[in-house]
């Protein structure tokens, strides 16, 4: 597939887990149309399937009146991508880092997902602009 | 892409094979047929996940929900059949340490034949 160079794309949904598969593939196919590649794309797709799902978890409570948007840019050599809500701002000082080693030797549940997201994407980042909160998704193309 | 989940018995195996995504929203399907299972008592539980387009953290949640329940039973959950991508979110987060991951039914089946 021919990369596209500087391109964007905005999706507005209600704060409804429903749509987790939805932007997932949107996510995949955008991470393809940029000239990522399939393992990179998702794994970027699952790092936004964890964003999103934190923003209607944490930020909205489940409250799917509310309204998530996410948009996703690449500028030829970047992907950034925001998860955009008006909840509960989700700060990084109040997240927890599981031990993993503790975690898998307790059987303990939860906390994964940002784990996922770091793991996957160069860098995650919470925010604010305009009036809304959001978390900051980047990862860089790696260059043939 | 939702979630499909069958299930079947090998000997004194279930299979449970999932179709789709496991995610926030399809997890509970995928938690309620675990939980059945370890109410039934069925403690040897093999995983295919051939169909199995893709894994978040809920899913990884839902077998810590009763991975313990499942080993103090002297049972285990084992998984095969896994993409590469599925693969790689149990390995990033050391999850292959707890759960075994056989690329094949016929592998997974002899695992816990053989204890």
């Amino acid at each position: 597939m021919n990369r596209v160079k500087d391109f964007f794309l905005k999706v507005n949904f209600k704060a409804d887990t429903r749509y987790l598969t939805l932007i997932n593939s949107l996510t995949l196919d955008f991470c393809l149309l940029s000239g990522f590649s399939e393992e990179q794309g998702k794994n970027v797709s699952l790092a936004v399937d964890e964003a999103v799902t934190n923003t209607i978890k944490h930020a909205y409570h489940f409250d799917s009146s509310k309204d998530v948007e996410v948009f996703l840019n690449f500028d030829g050599r970047k992907l950034v991508i925001k998860v955009y809500h008006t909840g509960v701002p989700l700060s990084p000082d109040n997240l927890v880092f599981p031990d993993m080693k503790e975690y898998l030797e307790r059987y303990k549940k939860g906390g994964l997902g940002i784990l996922l997201m770091i793991k996957f994407m160069d860098s995650v980042e919470y925010g604010k602009e305009k009036g809304k909160h959001f978390c900051k998704l980047v990862k860089e193309i790696e260059q043939a | 892409m939702e979630l499909e989940i069958s299930k079947d018995r090998k000997g004194n195996v279930s299979v449970l094979r999932v179709k789709g995504a496991i995610n926030a929203h399809t997890v509970s399907d995928f938690e309620s047929h675990l939980e059945e299972m370890a109410k039934g008592g069925e403690f040897n539980i093999l995983i295919d996940c051939k169909d199995l387009d893709y894994i978040s953290s809920a899913g990884l949640g839902a077998l810590m929900g009763v991975i313990e329940r499942v080993k103090s039973n002297n049972g285990d959950i084992k998984l095969c059949n896994t993409s590469n991508n599925v693969y790689r979110v149990f390995d990033i987060l050391g999850f292959t340490e707890l759960f075994e991951i056989y690329d094949s039914i016929e592998k997974g089946l002899r695992a816990f034949e053989q204890g």
